[in-house]
């Protein structure tokens, strides 16, 4: 996927469907999401715990989140850690099948409170992140390289396994299920943020923001001081909270945070040393994500710390991070990474040997920075509307309709790249 | 090259890429590359080994080698396949000879 990275088994990328089919849909199912938001309105910030809130959030989390993070790793564990994905097409196939209907499946039975809808849909994601764990760690088993970036993939897979564990707990717990006592929701919300979302951000920008931002790279410690943190930050806030030791929890839980915060301030220094000062609009998509990651964290602390001060600041914290951060890291990769795949695509098909004249189109033909920053304007536009939701719940319509309008439009442009890229090869045919 | 021919004198051609994002570096080599004369080989200054050019240069008809340093990060020297005093001065010059 990264070319120019020392040690890339470039020989081994997978077939451009492989990734390209999750990357191409979840801007969609992340349209869904904002739809879903504008449809519940005030009371997904005023009860966000309910199940049309929890409905929305999935939809984007599965459908968008956990997409494109799947699309990316299947490229990323062959070509940055020269590891093999066992059966590969097959499970991008099964995976990217059972990612794109559960949410919709569990998201109507927790809006509607159906509780077979909701123990279906449950199975159905719960049956697609297995099957990628499985996958994907056999992949990261296989990388005969001990970089640093394979290991944080592992360490994502684990914790979308635990995530994936207590959720289902927590799903049929809500479904009417008889499950074990215990708080599985919130650690559900918890092993997705920081082990999954976090732990798999942190790995791959540090890839992604040297290859594309023309940034120095990470230094090694901060990359494996932060990592560390965060997982034992997470592990020791599970295993202090359950065991009602509320000092210890706070402690783990403020270990992640820092270790969160220091990746994000990391990220903005390299941007601000990079040797190319030309703006692009993946640079800014990504200083919008560690600028929301910062706030998510700021808003969190007041969260915890006042508890009784409302649903705002945590409901702040949570769009903050999932859309401000994630979101934002996501969208900004994918101004990349999809005309590249593109590219190197038809480079292949178009110019195998001496002598070929065909022409390839640029990748800012594919997806022109014009486009690119009309998207970001209206992404960022969402994230500030959906942060102020938490203390104007009213903003929580407008935001879910202007987040839907962003997201279709991130979806339409990457399609008219793919398009443009089928059209090239034909020509030249 | 016949015997009695005069030899052909080895050029070095500059390619600079380190300011550039991928893939403008392997788009702007591939552009320069057909056009090298007996002799001449190419040096990149890279910031980065670029492995994807190296699988491109085989099916193209070119080989390599690269240095870390002190020029660059990285330097690629390339010249074509069959041109033995282009080969010959790319790689003492990347022995740094």
């Amino acid at each position: 996927m990264l070319a120019g990275m020392a040690g890339l088994a470039l020989d081994r990328a997978p077939p451009l469907g492989v990734p390209l089919r999750f990357l191409l849909t979840a801007p969609f199912l992340a349209a869904a999401a904002g739809l879903a938001l504008a449809a519940v309105g005030p009371a997904a910030v005023t009860a966000r715990l309910a199940g049309p809130a929890v409905a929305a959030a999935h939809l984007y989390t599965l459908g968008f989140v956990t997409m494109v993070m799947c699309g990316a790793l299947l490229q990323l564990l062959p070509v940055v850690g020269g590891g093999t994905v066992p059966a590969q097409r097959a499970v991008a196939a099964i995976v990217h099948a059972l990612l794109a209907v559960s949410p919709l499946v569990l998201g109507a039975g927790l809006a509607t409170g159906a509780g077979a809808a909701t123990a279906a849909g449950a199975a159905l994601a719960a049956a697609a992140l297995a099957l990628f764990c499985a996958a994907g760690l056999a992949g990261v088993r296989s990388c005969a390289r001990g970089q640093d970036t394979v290991r944080a993939i592992g360490a994502a897979l684990m914790a979308l396994a635990v995530a994936l564990a207590v959720g289902l707990l927590a799903a049929l717990g809500r479904a009417g299920w008889a499950v074990p006592a215990g708080s599985w929701g919130t650690l559900h919300q918890a092993w997705v943020l920081l082990g999954w979302v976090g732990v798999l951000v942190m790995g791959v920008a540090w890839q992604v923001v040297p290859m594309f931002q023309m940034t120095p790279p990470y230094p090694p410690a901060a990359r494996r001081v932060p990592l560390a943190a965060l997982l034992a930050g997470l592990v020791g806030w599970s295993v202090a909270r359950t065991a009602g030791s509320a000092p210890v929890a706070a402690a783990a839980l403020a270990a992640a945070a820092l270790a969160l915060a220091a990746f994000a301030l990391a990220t903005l220094a390299l941007q601000a040393r990079r040797r190319r000062r030309l703006r692009d609009a993946t640079l800014d998509a990504w200083r919008i994500a560690m600028l929301a990651l910062l706030a998510a964290l700021a808003c969190g602390l007041v969260a915890v710390a006042r508890p009784g001060a409302g649903p705002g600041w945590a409901w702040a914290a949570g769009t903050l991070y999932l859309v401000g951060f994630a979101g934002s890291a996501i969208t900004g990769m994918l101004y990349k990474i999809v005309p590249f795949l593109l590219w190197l695509h038809m480079h292949r098909r178009l110019h195998p040997r001496p002598g070929a004249t065909a022409r390839v189109p640029h990748l800012r033909e594919l997806l022109p920075e014009a486009r690119a920053r009309r998207q970001l304007r209206l992404h960022a536009l969402a994230v500030a509307l959906l942060a102020l939701a938490g203390a104007w719940p009213a903003l929580a319509r407008p935001a879910g309709l202007v987040a839907a309008v962003a997201w279709t439009l991130l979806g339409v442009e990457l399609a008219r790249a793919a398009l443009a890229a089928r059209r090239a090869l034909a020509a030249a045919a | 090259m016949n015997p009695g021919e005069p030899a052909v004198a080895a050029r070095e051609r500059r390619l600079d890429v380190r300011d550039l994002e991928p893939p403008e570096p392997l788009e702007r080599a591939l552009a320069v590359l057909p056009g090298l004369g007996p002799g001449e080989y190419l040096h990149m200054l890279h910031r980065r080994e670029p492995l994807l050019l190296y699988e491109l240069l085989e099916a193209q008809g070119f080989r390599h080698c690269a240095r870390e340093g002190p020029e660059a990060p990285w330097e690629i020297f390339i010249w074509r396949e069959g041109d033995e005093a282009a080969r010959a001065a790319a790689e003492a010059a990347c022995r740094g000879a």
